[in-house]
């Protein structure tokens, strides 16, 4: 698998697992696993871009 | 039974609950009847850890050299019977000269900590103290 792709299964499959955690809907289970992945692959790509200058 | 002794083996009752959630993963909820989170831990650490072991990650022995070391078992250690089952799961070894490998050893340390996390949030929840 690619960096990416890797990425995103962990981002997905945590994303997924600490939606479980604590006392909510299936809705709001749902809408937290989408925020949280989001999250996850939006911040990635902005650190990568933000060390790319920084690279060889 | 007095209040003090159902105190005592209601925290008994949950300690269990928590050691068989790190022994098999999700299975700590199922035995307080939470089959939905039981299922989807389950899924989720396999998932991380299958997915580790089969890009061959390194898996930290027990035999630590020093403190990263320690960490990185008591990570992977995390994983319950996934990491005990290390050798037949990974039965070519760890691969970690290729960047897939790296990925993998942190797949698996994620599958151990996210199990340790399912654990404590089954023991708590075995304590009524979380709902």
């Amino acid at each position: 698998m690619s960096h990416f792709a890797d990425m995103s299964w962990f981002a997905l499959v945590l994303s997924v697992a600490l939606s479980l955690l604590g006392r909510r809907t299936p809705r709001e289970r749902i809408r937290y696993a989408l925020v949280s992945f989001a999250a996850f692959v939006l911040l990635a790509v902005a650190v990568a871009w933000l060390m790319y200058p920084f690279s060889g | 039974m007095t209040a003090e002794a159902a105190s005592v083996l209601g925290r008994l009752r949950a300690l269990g609950v928590a050691l068989a959630g790190w022994l098999v993963p999700g299975l700590g909820y199922g035995l307080i009847g939470r089959w939905g989170r039981a299922v989807g831990m389950f899924a989720a650490v396999s998932a991380l850890a299958l997915t580790g072991y089969l890009q061959r990650g390194y898996v930290f022995s027990y035999h630590v050299a020093d403190p990263f070391s320690l960490l990185g078992f008591l990570a992977d250690a995390g994983s319950g019977l996934y990491y005990w089952l290390a050798g037949w799961l990974q039965p070519a070894g760890p691969d970690i000269a290729r960047a897939s490998g790296d990925y993998g050893t942190r797949f698996l340390a994620a599958a151990g900590v996210l199990n340790v996390l399912a654990a404590f949030d089954a023991y708590a929840l075995a304590l009524g103290e979380r709902e």
